[in-house]
């Protein structure tokens, strides 16, 4: 066996541990969430039971981001110009697409299951294998969907908060969705089976990059005004998952209600 | 093979229609919006000009501006319902001369945020997108701050919800790129008075550490 196929075989029983230590993971936060569930109203709309570990965790991953994901991120935006950025952003999309189709079906959202066929179809052809966002230029925007997502819209809530290690910030059933989400994919078992699973290392690894270079102004502005950034994080996460899950455009969102109060 | 072509193909036929049927659509909904939106919009064109009007005016020191700016959080903001809201319910437990000391260090903490970021304006543009109501009695604008003319970069969506106090139209809340400072504010300010169990006193300290 060459050295290749040692490290493919590797790469796949790491995924398959890291799969199944989350899911033993999440069975034991699932009996011990029950136990105690407090006032989700101190807690940015979302039970905060293992608040403590999940400080301790994102601690750590504010250290291993401040070292390693960060400065890459940075030489990211600096070396490559934005519309190859942009390009990779697209691309990656794209590849998405099986997995958006299939849960905005999960959904009942039929509109938005032929807006991510016909996105898919436009960008992979007229776009060059979805380098182009031609159909988000048409009109026709990007909608991003997951199983959390799904499970959200068929009335499922969040369960606890969760601060996972370098993967960040979570709910019980946002992270439980995302396993959903990788055993749906196509191209999670075509590349699997056809033994070209560093293909999958690399989109997760691509697409960590993009998402952080992405990331670096909101986040070093909310931690520039912020007291306890991790509550601020916590909030932030809410918020946005509450946008996605309503597919309101996440950049036109105020949901809450702010009362009329007495002068 | 054939038949991911034909797929493909019967897809583009089906997305052109669609964009021709969006094409009609939108040109319905372009019809001008009511006086109360385009009052929104105006109140939001007003309140960009007079904040330009300071940043990009070289000759000020940074004081002069941070006092510009207050002048325009004083009238165009609602601090006292951004204040009030961001406390939450440890509003009503605390006295008046607390709530007041509060509410003054909080707007000295808004002024100090971003004022750290009065040098980053470098000739963005600002532009006004739209205004909708939203729920019973708030509008909201929609804008984009856009980068430098001829220069590349990310533009910021950044909506703001006004709210009519007292006969005259205030700023509410600000959602930058979909996240409410209010509702942020307010998580971030409860995670402080839970740590301080409740006493307004910790979280009074920890302001004015960052003042």
């Amino acid at each position: 066996m060459n050295i290749l196929g040692v490290t493919r075989n590797f790469v796949a029983g790491s995924q398959k541990r890291i799969i199944r230590s989350f899911l033993v993971g999440f069975s034991l936060i699932a009996v011990t969430g029950c136990a105690s569930a407090p006032d989700p109203s101190f807690t940015g709309g979302i039970s905060d039971p293992f608040e403590g570990m999940n400080r301790a965790v994102f601690a750590f991953n504010e250290g291993a981001d401040a070292i390693v994901l960060k400065p890459i991120a940075e030489g990211y935006r600096f070396i490559v110009p934005s519309p190859a950025r942009t390009g990779v952003r697209n691309a990656l999309r794209n590849l998405k697409s099986p997995i958006i189709f299939g849960n905005e079906i999960l959904q009942g959202d039929l509109d938005g299951a032929g807006k991510a066929f016909t996105r898919a179809a436009i960008n992979s052809l007229v776009g060059v294998g979805g380098l182009f966002d031609v159909a988000g230029y048409e009109g026709i925007d990007y909608e991003e969907e997951d199983f959390g997502q799904t499970l959200a819209v068929w009335g499922i809530g969040h369960g606890p908060f969760m601060i996972a290690p370098i993967m960040g910030p979570g709910s019980f059933r946002d992270f439980s969705g995302k396993i959903v989400d990788t055993v749906m994919d196509p191209l999670y078992w075509w590349l699997n089976n056809t033994d070209q699973e560093e293909w999958l290392t690399a989109r997760t690894g691509a697409q960590v990059l993009s998402t952080r270079e992405e990331l670096l102004d909101v986040l070093s502005e909310l931690k520039m005004g912020a007291i306890d950034y991790y509550a601020t994080i916590r909030s932030v996460y809410v918020q946005n998952r509450a946008a996605l899950v309503a597919d309101q455009d996440p950049n036109d969102a105020f949901f809450n209600d702010i009362p009329d109060y007495e002068e | 093979m054939t038949r991911f072509f034909l797929i493909s193909f019967s897809a583009l036929c089906f997305a052109l229609t669609g964009l021709a049927l969006q094409g009609a659509t939108e040109k319905a909904h372009a019809s001008p919006a009511d006086a109360h939106e385009k009052a929104a919009e105006d109140f939001i064109a007003q309140l960009s000009n007079e904040g330009l009007a300071f940043l990009a005016n070289d000759k000020l020191s940074l004081t002069q501006k941070k006092a510009r700016f207050k002048k325009l959080l004083d009238s165009k903001f609602d601090i006292k319902t951004i204040g009030q809201f961001a406390l939450g319910i440890h509003w009503r437990n605390v006295s008046d001369s607390e709530k007041a000391e509060y509410l003054e260090l909080f707007e000295k903490m808004v002024v100090n945020v971003y004022a750290r970021r009065f040098n980053e304006y470098q000739g963005q543009k600002f532009e006004i997108t739209g205004a909708s109501k939203r729920g019973k009695r708030d509008y909201s604008v929609s804008s984009l701050i856009l980068p430098p003319q001829g220069q590349k970069g990310p533009k910021v969506s950044v909506d703001w919800r006004l709210r009519n106090k007292g006969g005259s139209l205030k700023v509410i809340d600000i959602s930058v790129e979909g996240i409410s400072m209010i509702m942020t504010q307010r998580d971030d300010f409860a995670a402080v008075m839970q740590k301080g169990q409740g006493d307004i006193e910790f979280l009074l300290t920890e302001l004015r550490k960052s003042n």
